[in-house]
């Protein structure tokens, strides 16, 4: 290493030096090149004046219980995040054990009936009106889970 | 143990019994109704008569579990669980089961001085009026964890 690699080197190292967190190797290549070199020197002995007053600071009281606490709360965001993965999970497998449901009856619907089931003129296990119906019917029950939920809403924001 | 297990403990132990029954039922009838309404059902190969009496009745077996978790999971959390489970069975297509897992309550805690069932969000259990979880100073609403100031009043925490 040349002697100006060596220089800017060891001048990334000061701050470090000052403040005690080098190991004892660094230490003394830190210190022997600053005796040999005044503008390292220099800067050297402001950091150890930044690094004596910062000691010198009132240190602040570390909170009762905040270990405690903060592991309380990483655990209870884990909980959470891993709740609603499971509720995500779980919703989209309802939504295909529906699908699975509604052709197990029409199936089922076709076969005892023998393919015709007919009212007011339609038949109703014919694959068309049995899907019509069934997302009628899926719709139906969105709009009464999205009206539920509103009113869930508007309560909790009055009990607030 | 998973969370699988975990929900299915939830599922009550009759739940299980009229499960079976449900296939069975529904093996009987898939297995006798529609080879005698079609002639030329009779002819089918033992193994196609098989699936079509087995199979049809695995989702209905699953859907009462299902119908069967919704009542004790209602119950458990102090919702109106007949109504859920009346909802859960009747609606077709399991839509009323879908309802359910989106609109329902979140479970409640147990006080840690009398062990009564409390709402989550209270700072204070109804029964014996013992902490649950830290309250403000100044309105005694329930806080949470890392905040510097009341959501509900504004005062510092």
């Amino acid at each position: 290493m040349s002697e100006n690699e060596s220089h800017e080197a060891i001048a990334g190292m000061l701050a470090l030096a000052a403040a005690g967190a080098l190991d004892a190797q660094e230490q003394r290549r830190v210190e022997e090149h600053a005796r040999e070199c005044p503008a390292c020197r220099r800067e050297l002995e402001i950091w150890s004046g930044y690094s004596q007053n910062l000691g010198r600071l009132p240190q602040p009281a570390i909170p009762a219980q905040l270990m405690e606490r903060t592991r309380t709360r990483l655990m209870q965001e884990h909980a959470a995040a891993a709740d609603r993965r499971w509720d995500e999970l779980m919703l989209g497998a309802l939504a295909l054990f529906a699908w699975t449901v509604g052709l197990t009856f029409w199936f089922v619907a076709r076969v005892v009936t023998g393919g015709e089931l007919v009212v007011m003129g339609a038949n109703l296990v014919r694959f068309g009106t049995w899907t019509a119906g069934s997302t009628v019917l899926v719709w139906l029950t969105a709009a009464v889970a999205a009206i539920a939920l509103g009113r869930r809403r508007r309560e909790l924001r009055r009990a607030l | 143990m998973s969370r699988f297990q975990d929900e299915m403990e939830v599922v009550p132990r009759p739940a299980f019994g009229i499960a079976v029954c449900v296939w069975l039922g529904f093996f009987l009838l898939m297995m006798l109704v529609p080879f005698r309404l079609d002639p030329e059902g009779r002819n089918w190969p033992l193994l196609g008569k098989l699936a079509i009496s087995v199979l049809p009745g695995i989702p209905l077996f699953a859907l009462v579990l299902l119908v069967g978790y919704v009542y004790a999971d209602a119950k458990r959390r102090g919702m109106r669980y007949v109504m859920w489970t009346w909802l859960a069975a009747l609606i077709p297509n399991a839509i009323g089961v879908i309802l359910y897992f989106v609109l329902r309550d979140p479970l409640p805690l147990s006080c840690a001085n009398c062990g009564a069932q409390v709402r989550q969000g209270f700072a204070f259990c109804p029964k014996c009026g013992g902490a649950l979880s830290r309250a403000c100073p100044q309105c005694r609403y329930a806080v949470e964890p890392g905040w510097t100031h009341c959501a509900h009043c504004g005062a510092s925490l």
